[in-house]
C-alpha cells in the first residue's frame, strides 16, 4: 500500500547527450517506477541529436510504457526561429506541455499545461493567474525555502497541484551566451556541439578549489546535486503532489527507485550524487542554496 | 526616444533631470525593487518631491516594483502598487503577473510597464502581458541582437525598452538564481544581487580576495584592478583555465548604436544603474542626452564622439565596455 | 608640506585613541553644524579609517550622542587610504567605487556598512568650505 501519496516525476533532459544515450537512457526510465516523463530540449536550439520527430517517437514510447509524458518547451527563447519552433510546439494537442517561459503561455490558449519552474510562480496570485489560464501544477521555483513553500501551498487555488525538484544539479541561470563555447574559446554560431563532451555538465570550481557552479551551454547549474529525497515524505505530508528528479548520467535511477521505496513506506533510502558532485540542500532550509545541512535543530 | 536615468536617490534624481534625462526610474527601500541596496532609494516624502521636481519639468517618473512578492507577503508589493498611484508615478515597471492583476485592477489607470525582470524575450510572452494586463511598455531582457529586436517592434504595438548602459547582467534577467544560490538573496527573492552583507574583502601582503559568503569570487594580485564583488563577473577555474567563466567586469555601452535603435522605433533607452552615484548619473546623463540627440537630429551622419566615449568609459564597471548580446558575437 | 612630513615620521609611533578624540570631536562639531547628516542606519556602528600615508589611524563610533572616540571595542568597518584620496571623498571629487578599483581604498570588516557610508556620501550635498579644503600644504 501506498503510504505517501506523491508521483514521481522525470524532468526535461538539460544536458546535451549523443542520440544513442538517450535512446538507452529512456528505456531503462521506461522500466522504472517514475510516473511522469518530462522530455524536448530546453536549453539551446542548436542541439540536434535528436529532431522533434524523435522525441515524440521517445514520448510515444513512454506513454505506451504506461508514463504520463510532458513535453517542455524551451526555457529562453531569443530568436524568431526558436519562437516559431515554440509556436509549432504548442500547437500539438497530443500531450501536455510544461510552458517554460510566458510566451508559451500565450500560445497554448488555455489548453491545460504545466507551469515551468522558471516562469517565478512565488506567491498565490501568481499561481491563481497562471491557474486561470490553464495551469494544472505548476514547478515552484527552486529558490525557496520550506516555509515559503508551505505558504505557497496554503495560498494555491484549489484543483491545480504542486511539483518541486528533489534531486539533481540545479538549473540556476540562462542566458543568451554559451559559456561552454565560451570556455573553449569559440562562438556561439560555431560551438563544435562541445556541450555533448560534459555527460552532467562542466563544473566550475573556484580559484581555492571549491565546487560552486556547473556550465551547460547557455544555462549555469549548480555544481552541487540538490538533494531532498530525505523529505519526500514532509513534502507529501505538506500537499506536494510530484517530486522531480532530474536526469543525469547516473544516479537517476537510483533517486527514483529511492523515492519509490519511501512511497512504498521504507524508513530510510541512501542515495548517492553522480561521481564527484557535492550535495546541497541550503535553500530548503531557508540558507544559501549552496549548503548541506544535515541534522537541522 | 526617451532617455531613462536610474536615480538611488534624491539626490541623483535631481542630477538626472539637470542632465537631460526625458524620466527617472527608482523604488522604495525595501524588498519591492531590485536594487535594495544598504543606504540606498526612496522614502515616499522623498518620491513626493522627486515627482513634484519632475513634472514641474514636464518630466516623468517611473515606479520600479520589480522583485517577485513572496508567499504570504503579497500585501508589501500591494503597498508599494498602491503608494506608487498615491504618490502620481507615470508608471509602474512590474516584473510579476499577480502583482500586474492587482495593479490592473485596483488602479485601472495605472500605466504599466513589464520590467526586464520579466523575461520576456520575444513577441508572444510580450503580447500576453499586453492581452492580460494592457501593458504599455516592456522593457527587454540583455539577450536579443539588434536584428532580433528590430523584428519584435514590427510585430507589437507595445512599446519597447532597452538598456543602453551601464554594468551587464550576463543572464537573462529574473531568471538568475545565482545570487541566492551563493548567499541566500537573489534579484527575484530579494531584490539584491551579491549583496554587500555577504561580501567580505580579504587583503594579505597585497593580494585581495573578494568572497561572497565564504565562496572565493575573484582574487586580484598586487596593484591589479579590483572590480565589483559580482559573481557571475569574477575568475572561476574549469577544467584547470583560470578565467572570467561568465563574463568579465565590464558595462555595456549602446552609444554607437543609437542611429539604429531610433530608426527601429525602440522607445526608451535605460542607464542602469541606481546603485551608482549622483555623479556617475549626472555624467552619463549628459553623454547620452549629447549622443541622442544627435542620432535624432541626424542619424546618416552621426559617429560616437571620441570624447563621449572616453567619459563613458571612466564611469563603466571594469573600464571595459561592450556592446553585449546586442551584437551576435558577444553571446 | 612641513607638518605632513613631520606627522607621517612621527605618526606611526601615536598611540590611537590619541588622534581619536580631536577628530570625532571635529566630526559631531561638523555634525552639529549640520555639514554632517548622517543616517540612522549608522546610529551604534564603529568605525576605523586607517590613513595610509601618515601612518595614522582614528576609530570612532556613531552614538545616540552623536560621534565618540572608540576606546575599548573593537570596530565594525576599516577605511584606509591615503589623506589626499580621503579628502577628495569627503569633497565629492572623487568616487568611492572608482578608489576602490585603484586599489587606493581599502576595506575591511562589514562591507554592508561601508555600502551605507558610501551611499550616504553619494547623496550629501557638500558644504563650500569643504570644496576650498585643498589637499596641498
Amino acid at each position: 500500500m501506498e503510504v505517501n501519496h506523491y508521483r514521481i516525476s522525470l524532468g526535461p533532459p538539460l544536458y546535451y547527450w549523443p542520440r544513442q544515450t538517450v535512446f538507452d537512457y529512456y528505456d531503462q526510465v521506461a522500466a522504472s517506477p517514475v510516473d511522469i516523463v518530462y522530455v524536448g530540449e530546453t536549453v539551446c536550439s542548436r542541439r540536434h541529436e535528436l529532431r522533434n520527430a524523435d522525441w515524440l517517437g521517445l514520448a510515444d514510447m513512454l506513454g505506451a510504457a504506461g508514463k504520463q509524458v510532458v513535453l517542455s518547451t524551451q526555457t529562453l527563447i531569443e530568436s524568431q526561429s526558436e519562437a516559431t519552433t515554440l509556436r509549432r510546439l504548442c500547437d500539438r494537442t497530443d500531450y501536455m506541455l510544461e510552458a517554460g517561459d510566458l510566451g508559451a503561455v500565450r500560445l497554448l490558449q488555455g489548453r491545460p499545461f504545466v507551469a515551468g519552474p522558471h516562469l517565478n510562480a512565488y506567491h498565490g496570485d501568481t499561481l491563481r493567474w497562471l491557474h486561470g489560464l490553464g495551469a494544472k501544477r505548476f514547478v515552484a521555483p527552486l529558490e525557496m525555502s520550506r516555509a515559503d513553500l508551505a505558504q505557497l501551498l496554503l495560498d494555491k487555488p484549489d484543483g491545480m497541484q504542486a511539483e518541486v525538484m528533489v534531486w539533481g544539479r540545479m538549473p540556476l541561470a540562462f542566458s543568451s551566451r554559451c559559456f561552454t563555447a565560451r570556455h573553449y574559446r569559440l562562438d556561439k554560431d560555431h560551438c563544435e556541439f562541445r556541450c555533448i563532451e560534459h555527460t552532467d555538465g562542466l563544473t566550475m570550481r573556484t580559484r581555492d578549489g571549491e565546487d560552486f557552479l556547473a556550465i551547460n551551454g547557455i544555462q549555469t547549474q549548480s555544481s552541487h546535486c540538490l538533494d531532498l529525497i530525505a523529505k519526500a515524505t514532509e513534502l507529501a505530508a505538506m500537499g506536494v503532489a510530484v517530486l522531480r528528479v532530474s536526469p543525469h548520467s547516473s544516479g537517476t535511477l537510483e533517486a527514483i527507485a529511492a523515492l519509490h521505496a519511501l512511497r512504498n513506506g521504507a524508513s530510510h533510502v541512501d542515495v548517492v550524487p553522480p561521481p564527484d558532485i557535492p550535495r546541497c540542500n541550503g535553500y530548503w532550509h531557508a540558507r544559501p542554496g549552496i549548503e548541506l545541512i544535515e541534522n537541522p535543530t | 526616444m526617451e532617455l531613462i536615468a536610474p536615480a538611488g536617490s534624491l539626490a541623483a534624481l535631481k542630477a538626472a533631470l539637470k542632465s537631460g534625462a526625458d524620466a527617472v526610474y527608482l523604488g522604495l527601500k525595501n524588498a519591492t525593487n531590485a536594487r535594495n541596496f544598504a543606504g540606498l532609494n526612496f522614502s515616499e516624502a522623498d518620491i513626493r518631491s522627486g515627482v513634484e521636481l519632475a513634472h514641474s519639468q514636464g518630466k516623468k517618473v517611473l515606479f520600479a516594483i520589480n522583485t517577485f512578492p513572496q508567499a504570504g507577503r503579497s500585501a508589501e508589493w500591494r503597498a508599494a502598487v498602491d503608494a506608487a498611484a498615491r504618490l502620481d508615478a507615470d508608471a509602474v515597471i512590474l516584473a510579476d503577473p499577480g502583482l500586474m492583476a492587482y495593479a490592473c485592477d485596483r488602479h485601472p489607470d495605472l500605466r504599466l510597464h513589464l520590467s526586464v525582470q520579466g523575461s520576456a524575450t520575444h513577441v508572444d510572452a510580450i503580447e500576453l502581458m499586453r492581452e492580460q494586463f494592457n501593458i504599455q511598455r516592456a522593457v527587454l531582457p540583455r539577450v536579443l541582437t539588434l536584428t532580433e529586436i528590430e523584428k519584435l517592434i514590427r510585430q507589437t504595438t507595445v512599446e519597447i525598452e532597452v538598456f543602453g548602459f551601464g554594468s551587464l547582467c550576463v543572464m537573462a534577467e529574473g531568471r538568475c538564481l545565482l545570487s541566492s544560490f551563493a548567499t541566500g538573496d537573489s534579484p527575484n527573492n530579494k531584490g539584491v544581487c551579491s549583496p554587500a552583507h555577504a561580501v567580505r574583502w580579504e587583503e594579505r601582503e597585497q593580494i585581495m580576495d573578494a568572497r561572497l559568503n565564504g565562496i572565493l569570487i575573484d582574487r586580484y594580485a598586487a596593484g591589479e584592478s579590483a572590480s565589483y564583488p559580482t559573481l557571475c563577473k569574477g575568475r572561476f577555474d574549469v577544467e584547470g583555465d583560470i578565467d572570467y567563466v561568465l563574463e568579465e567586469p565590464t558595462s555595456l555601452n549602446a552609444v554607437p548604436m543609437l542611429p539604429r535603435l531610433v530608426e527601429m522605433g525602440v522607445a526608451a533607452l535605460k542607464v542602469e544603474g541606481r546603485q551608482r552615484s549622483p555623479r556617475y548619473v549626472e555624467e552619463v546623463i549628459k553623454v547620452l542626452r549629447k549622443a541622442l540627440d544627435a542620432a535624432e537630429a541626424n542619424p546618416q551622419r552621426y559617429a560616437a564622439k571620441p570624447e563621449w566615449l572616453s567619459a563613458l568609459a571612466r564611469h563603466a564597471e571594469g573600464t571595459q565596455v561592450t556592446q553585449g548580446a546586442l551584437e551576435r558575437s558577444w553571446k | 608640506m612641513k607638518p605632513l612630513v613631520l606627522l607621517r615620521r612621527i605618526g606611526p609611533h601615536i598611540p590611537v585613541p590619541l588622534p581619536s578624540l580631536p577628530f570625532s570631536l571635529g566630526l559631531e562639531l561638523a555634525r552639529r553644524q549640520r555639514w554632517l547628516q548622517p543616517p540612522d542606519e549608522l546610529q551604534g556602528r564603529r568605525f576605523a579609517l586607517r590613513i595610509t600615508d601618515l601612518g595614522l589611524c582614528v576609530r570612532f563610533a556613531y552614538t545616540a550622542r552623536g560621534f565618540r572616540p572608540l576606546l575599548g571595542e573593537k570596530e565594525e568597518l576599516e577605511l584606509s587610504a591615503a589623506l589626499a584620496d580621503f579628502i577628495a571623498l569627503l569633497r565629492g571629487t572623487a568616487d568611492a567605487d572608482t578608489l576602490f578599483f585603484q586599489r587606493k581604498l581599502g576595506i575591511r570588516g562589514d562591507t554592508e556598512l561601508g555600502l551605507i557610508v558610501k551611499n550616504w556620501l553619494d547623496a550629501s550635498e557638500r558644504p563650500a568650505w569643504l570644496q576650498r579644503l585643498s589637499t596641498q600644504d
